[in-house]
């Protein structure tokens, strides 16, 4: 536990007993396998790489819609 | 060793090495919390995904609070996410399995199989939590994070966490009377 915490929480028997449990967790913490940093990496570079292009026809196919939007838009007045 | 925002700062400039850095220093603390949450075998993904979604919004890091406290209110966002998608499939139940103590078939000394029982035992019990109080646990019984630290990392006012973790460890103790197991829990 951290400084500044009250040292006891004011806890009951029980969780006493469960915090005293929760020993055998922390004793054995699952361990992430160490290809877990080039595998993020890895991630990373490639999202970075998609993003402009994904960017970029995100904004066409926008224009795109806008335009279309425009132009089948009857003017005010037309019948 | 270089501070946290220095790295983050040139990450922002490109620098995917800092990024790297930043990566290998919290990976250890994102991969407990997210395996503690959604269980072993979609920790890594988990892990992965919360990694990626702060690098994505790394300039979206203000520095009111810790990079670490930050990066883990996104893991664990990311966890109770994967639990809500998991929920759509069937899912394992946390009852306790017969063999649950006896995935290691390495010969141990009776104690050390008894602790190992004990242990698979608890990890399905905590995942029995709803994932809220599951978190709450996680952080400050596991990970001995302060109150104030998780204050930050689930958003509430360090009254909240107090109350809702005084409320997860009672729903987690019935849990465990509620056990043909003895937890040798007070009244």
């Amino acid at each position: 536990m951290n400084a500044g915490d009250s040292p006891a929480d004011d806890l009951s028997p029980a969780e006493r007993r469960l915090t005293q449990h929760f020993e055998l967790l922390r004793a054995r913490p699952p361990l992430g396998a160490p290809e877990l940093v080039p595998r993020v990496i890895r991630g990373v570079r490639w999202q970075r790489a998609i993003r402009g292009p994904l960017a970029f026809v995100g904004a066409v196919a926008a224009a795109l819609a806008e335009g279309a939007g425009l132009l089948l838009k009857r003017p005010e007045g037309r019948s | 060793m270089e501070p946290d925002e220095n790295l983050i700062e040139r990450t922002l400039q490109g620098e995917l090495t800092a990024f790297e850095q930043l990566v290998e220093r919290h990976r250890a603390i994102v991969f407990r919390v997210a395996a503690r949450i959604v269980g072993p075998d979609d920790a890594e993904d988990v892990t992965q995904d919360a990694f990626l979604r702060a690098f994505h919004r790394l300039d979206q890091y203000r520095g009111t609070a810790t990079f670490r406290t930050w990066l883990l209110q996104i893991t664990q966002n990311t966890a109770l996410n994967a639990l809500a998608w998991a929920r759509r499939r069937p899912t394992e139940t946390a009852s306790e399995s017969p063999d649950a103590a006896d995935r290691d078939p390495i010969r141990q000394p009776a104690t050390a199989l008894e602790d190992r029982e004990r242990q698979q035992r608890l990890e399905l019990k905590l995942r029995a939590l709803r994932p809220e109080y599951r978190s709450l646990v996680v952080l400050r019984d596991l990970e001995g994070l302060s109150y104030n630290e998780i204050a930050g990392v689930l958003d509430m006012p360090i009254g909240s966490v107090k109350g809702r973790l005084h409320r997860a460890r009672g729903e987690l103790i019935e849990l465990l009377r509620n056990n043909t197991y003895d937890w040798e829990l007070p009244a």
